[in-house]
């Protein structure tokens, strides 16, 4: 079962990606190749490589092996355009030990993360400026 | 470029307890791709999370998807997304959902996903929910999350940048053994606590 990746980077666009044309036609409007932009492309990549479930992946106009992946591609394109994958994987190539660890024992995040009762307090909320830390140091 | 505390937070988690009796969800929100990060999309990528780490849970989902493209060809909209989730979670003992940058959403989304998370909430009493966010939106927050939060306020932590520099500061010896002096070193870690103290 084959599936066609339409690069249709030149006419641009924001089109959301649309799995269509019966079982076995995959055509992605946008920036299918811009890795940046499109978030759902992400998962597919990250299905590549992660799983070495695809047949020939290269850029440009592609012919790609679907085979049983097919099924959860059009299931995680239902749910949604968007993929956290690929940045969980960055975060974990970027660990350093020991930073943060102030942020873990604050009483605040112990009982939030702990407390067995549920119906208290299911909310933590962290403030901080641009720049402070939240998503990366850099 | 080391990790902040939102991810910290995830792998703290994912350290006390495992699926399939807890689960950790993350989504990070950025100013790309604005439209696209709307409420509806967002749940849908950490139902998606549920599946990937709950077998019962992905065998639901396609249940539910088969069921749907029998009946209908539209999209999924946000209160059948919703709902999903509250049901897929509902099985879990609990469901931590961390969301990261929540500022950088367009603000119709932004209060969309804000009264989404309240109701999943109120409808799942095992969920837990950690959002960090610029301090500017604080009102709406206040606004739409009206349950207990704990709150703390995050300031650059200087031993962190410290930590930071210094593996920075390994790396390019490593590249280049001769590029960085002593002096070099000092500096570049003077300049750098400076500028911190500033944010």
């Amino acid at each position: 079962m084959c599936a066609y990746l339409f690069n249709n980077r030149e006419s641009s666009g924001r089109d959301n990606p649309r799995l269509h044309g019966g079982s076995n036609t995959l055509t992605l409007g946008g920036r299918f190749w811009d890795l940046e932009f499109s978030l759902w492309s992400n998962r597919v990549f990250w299905h590549a490589e992660e799983e070495r479930g695809w047949g020939n992946c290269s850029f440009g106009y592609t012919t790609i092996n679907l085979g049983i992946y097919e099924e959860s591609l059009r299931i995680q394109a239902w749910l949604s355009p968007l993929s956290s994958r690929r940045r969980r994987h960055e975060h974990n190539r970027y660990w350093v030990d020991g930073n943060g660890d102030w942020f873990l024992q604050r009483n605040e995040f112990q009982t939030w993360s702990k407390s067995e009762d549920s119906s208290r307090d299911p909310i933590l909320l962290c403030y901080g400026n641009q720049g402070v830390g939240k998503t990366y140091i850099r | 470029m080391s990790n902040g505390i939102s991810h910290l937070v995830v792998q703290a988690l994912g350290k006390q307890s495992l699926p399939p009796n807890v689960v950790i969800l993350c989504h990070y929100c950025n100013y790309q791709a604005q439209k696209e990060q709307s409420a509806v999309n967002i749940i849908g990528d950490l139902l998606a999370q549920v599946g990937e780490k709950v077998p019962a849970i992905e065998s639901e989902i396609r249940r539910a998807f088969n069921e749907w493209k029998k009946r209908s060809d539209r999209s999924l909209q946000l209160p059948d997304m919703a709902q999903m989730f509250v049901d897929a979670i509902s099985s879990i003992r609990r469901a931590y959902i961390c969301i990261d940058a929540v500022d950088a959403l367009p603000s119709e989304n932004r209060s969309e996903l804000l009264r989404t998370l309240q109701r999943i909430i109120q409808e799942a009493p095992n969920a837990r929910l950690f959002l960090t966010t610029r301090p500017h939106i604080r009102p709406e927050l206040d606004q739409h999350l009206t349950k207990e939060a704990y709150v703390i306020d995050i300031v650059a932590d200087q031993e962190d940048i410290a930590r930071y520099v210094t593996q920075e500061i390994r790396f390019l010896k490593y590249r280049d053994p001769g590029l960085v002096t002593e002096n070099l070193e000092d500096d570049i870690r003077k300049v750098v606590s400076e500028e911190a103290s500033r944010t």
